[in-house]
């Protein structure tokens, strides 16, 4: 069996009891002190990873393995060192072993830089509920009013802001009548009566323990605290912060909710560096177990033959001839823009021809007809290659809609091209525009929409994509009021660049965005073909 | 208040940016964590976030010092630094290089290669950490190593003995190497020679670069190969001093207003 690094201090508890019960069950150990390094030892840490890279402590050096699991819990102590010399050496040690254990392709519990926003509880209780989940009101000032306003409307407890570890405790108004605001800040939350649940998530695998405590803070007065481990956790809020745990980055997370007598989570914060000893021993080491499972490698990488690009439908010859052709339709052009940035398309598009701004005189459908046959006439051959690529990757018969619009093109010149991210985070629904046999039995949210490059700026051009699908936007707004404004701060995003002739195809149903352009040249353009596709028994019809 | 900086009085670029705006009827005020911290109200019901005053920002804080004076300040800063980052990443007001949920500094990394690595970049270098001074290094060619005292910050070209007590970070870059300067401000970068480089985009890049740091203002350092063929990133700084934009100045100023004074940054 592999094994598994395992690299924190030696006055931690987490750290010694995972070392102790990982060794009981025969997982074979290389432990790293890092206390001993720092006063007894050496590194050498190379970047990029290259295999060569080692630390040494006392007489035993570690040759630190890229490929190995490694479950880290590094505290870095060099503000309270009384030493500068000793400070040094902590902070330059955890800055490379960190860039080192970002890197690495072997597992890691936790990567370093996962989301760091539990450092700051408003701004974390902020974020999780951009993932779904319930949190209770709260109120960070300075403001003695404010502070009071508050808990006079709501018994709240009061915590700290940062991630310093502090017990958590009930506040009273009258705290606030000599509160200076030089005090301050201070960060208030309301009191949610209830039970406490912990949920350890590790990968795809939780373990949950209920908690039963008269108190305010169960982990103040554990002699009073009643525990239930194995506990059940609703199916619907496991996938939520599972999917959350993943999106900030970590593997392994403790969760704490407040279980209310009416059945209700409410979530008080996801811990990146649990010490989940105490659960562990109660749910008879489960948990340890299951980090074990996740750090030991179970299948050997198989190293995978370059091929051919699949999705490059066409060349840059063939994009530059194809741009060439949509310059000579140019009068056929439908400005969507001002005359100094233009912004166009060549077929109608159901987003801009059926939506708010539609004109009654030209309808959607009118003009779908109109450039359907201009369309067919001059990129025949590209619809056909569309067809037949959708056809092979989808694994099932596409058509056209005949009755709506060809997919199409965007067209942005120069100065249209967005060079700022101003440009709409939103979902594909325009299916809703059309009419569709028998909907009911149609599934929209595996609508497709793709996208074919056939010119780009100089400085390229691309798609953001947010970790957010249309039914889980749904689901969140049913009960908040979340700035949606402010998604793409909030939940993950991925820039997917785009290269000429190169299918990008993504579904609908993911919030995405036109990314910006680094710079724009006068000479640039950026032209898109566009298409939207429902399955509709079998059948992929396609559209935009 | 129309803009708020959070630094230091003495930042000399805090305090152009003072200047500037106060000749254009701009009340722009400096303050310190704490003090900035304790101005604001956070309050978030059901998901709704309000930032009371939600104002423009630049924060521009000098890091605490390595080792702790006492808990009971260090705590305030934590909680006040704590604060302003939820202000700022849930503020609706412009700001130069909000802070995200993921960190409050953006992507830059003390490692050069992680911080490539983190803008999708391929490594251009190579870097060693070490506790102690090296005394061989591996050769690559047409680069030369420098070691840089983790400590005093004090840097030499590798082999040199330096006099401070480490750690060290050894990084191979271009040999005789010179330097040109990018200053970005979101969609905008100002080169501060006048050097023939266009054919290198270092404009362009610079700005890509700092997109993919989550920074929308910033300062890249690229080393230039003597035959001006080739451009290596020697630094990314998120918090520029005035030294570093100063050529650039007039063009930053007047950048700076419309990105401060518009909803859309």
């Amino acid at each position: 069996m592999a094994k598994i690094y395992v690299i924190g201090l030696d006055s931690d508890r987490t750290f010694c009891y995972f070392v102790k019960l990982a060794t009981s069950k025969g997982i074979e150990l290389e432990v790293i002190n890092l206390r001993e390094v720092i006063t007894e030892g050496d590194w050498s840490i190379q970047l990029p990873v290259d295999g060569n890279s080692w630390i040494r402590s006392g007489a035993t050096t570690y040759h630190l393995d890229p490929n190995a699991g490694y479950y880290c819990r590094i505290i870095n102590l060099a503000s309270v060192q009384s030493d500068i010399v000793l400070a040094h050496r902590w902070q330059g040690l955890v800055v490379a072993l960190t860039a080192w254990l970002e890197q690495i392709p072997g597992k890691v519990i936790n990567r370093p830089n996962c989301r760091g926003d539990n450092s700051s509880k408003p701004l974390h209780e902020l974020s999780l509920q951009y993932y779904g989940l319930k949190v209770a009101p709260s109120i960070t000032s300075s403001n003695p009013i404010k502070l009071a306003e508050f808990v006079s409307s709501q018994q709240a407890i009061v915590k700290p802001i940062s991630g310093i570890r502090a017990n958590s405790r009930i506040v009273k108004q009258e705290e606030f009548k000599d509160f200076h605001p030089t005090q301050g800040p201070v960060h208030l939350q309301k009191f949610i009566l209830g039970s406490d649940v912990r949920v350890h998530v590790v990968g795809d695998n939780y373990q949950a323990e209920l908690i039963q405590c008269p108190t305010v803070d169960y982990r103040l007065d554990y002699q009073l605290a009643e525990h239930f481990p194995n506990h059940q956790i609703p199916s619907d809020l496991a996938r939520k912060i599972i999917k959350a745990t993943k999106a900030f980055g970590l593997v392994f997370a403790g969760w704490d909710f407040k279980l209310t007598p009416e059945g209700e989570y409410w979530c008080l914060e996801a811990n990146p560096m649990p010490g989940y000893d105490g659960y562990d021993r109660r749910c008879e080491g489960q948990i340890t177990d299951l980090i074990i499972d996740y750090l030991t490698p179970k299948t050997k990488l198989i190293p995978t033959t370059s091929i051919s690009n699949p999705n490059q439908l066409i060349t840059a010859q063939q994009g530059a001839s194809i741009y060439s052709d949509i310059k000579a339709l140019q009068k056929h052009w439908l400005v969507r823009g001002s005359s100094d940035n233009i912004f166009a398309t060549l077929g109608a598009a159901s987003y801009l021809d059926c939506g708010e701004f539609k004109d009654t005189q030209d309808t959607y459908f009118q003009k779908a007809s109109r450039y359907n046959l201009i369309l067919r006439k001059h990129f025949g051959c590209l619809y056909n290659l569309v067809k037949e690529y959708l056809q092979t990757t989808l694994g099932a018969e596409v058509k056209y809609r005949e009755d709506a619009a060809y997919p199409g093109f965007h067209i942005w010149l120069s100065t249209a091209i967005p060079t700022l991210p101003v440009a709409s985070m939103h979902f594909d629904l325009q299916y809703q525009y059309l009419a569709w046999h028998k909907p009911e039995n149609i599934d929209f949210s595996q609508s497709l929409s793709f996208t074919l490059p056939i010119q780009l700026p100089a400085s390229g051009g691309g798609l953001n994509l947010c970790d957010i699908n249309y039914i889980e936007y749904l689901d969140i707004r049913q009960y908040n009021q979340l700035d949606w404004d402010l998604i793409p701060r909030f939940r993950s995003q991925n820039y997917h660049p785009y290269k000429v002739g190169e299918m990008v195809m993504h579904s609908g149903h993911t919030m995405h965005q036109i990314a910006p352009t680094s710079t724009v040249q006068q000479s640039d353009a950026r032209v898109t073909l566009q298409g939207h596709g429902v399955c509709v028994d079998g059948v992929w019809w396609i559209y935009w | 208040m129309d803009l708020l900086i959070i630094g230091e009085a003495e930042d000399k670029l805090a305090q152009s940016i003072v200047d500037f705006f106060t000749a254009l009827n701009k009340n722009v005020v400096i303050l310190d964590v704490l003090s900035a911290s304790q101005l604001f109200t956070l309050e978030i019901i059901n998901g709704k976030v309000s930032v009371s005053p939600d104002l423009p920002m630049i924060i521009r804080t000098v890091s605490p010092s390595l080792i702790r004076k006492n808990f009971d300040d260090t705590f305030q800063y934590e909680e006040a630094l704590s604060t302003l980052w939820a202000v700022a990443t849930a503020s609706q007001a412009p700001m130069l290089n909000r802070p995200t949920p993921h960190n409050m500094w953006g992507q830059i990394a003390s490692s050069s290669v992680l911080t490539q690595v983190r803008a999708d970049l391929i490594p251009d270098t190579q870097e060693i950490f070490t506790c102690h001074q090296k005394q061989s290094f591996s050769f690559v060619p047409e680069q030369q190593w420098y070691v840089q005292d983790l400590g005093t910050y004090e840097s030499a070209v590798a082999g040199e003995v330096l006099s401070g007590s480490g750690p060290y970070r050894y990084r191979s870059t271009i040999a005789g190497a010179d330097y040109e300067i990018v200053v970005v401000l979101a969609n905008k970068a100002w080169r501060s020679t006048q050097v023939p480089l266009e054919h290198l985009n270092l404009e362009d890049r610079s700005i890509s670069l700092l997109r993919k740091l989550n920074l929308n203002f910033g300062v890249v350092i690229w080393s230039i190969e003597p035959n001006l063929q080739k451009a290596a990133i020697a630094r990314v700084e998120s918090f520029p001093t005035w030294e570093q934009v100063e050529l650039v100045w007039s063009e930053l100023a007047h950048s700076l207003y419309e990105v401060l004074w518009q909803k859309s940054m």
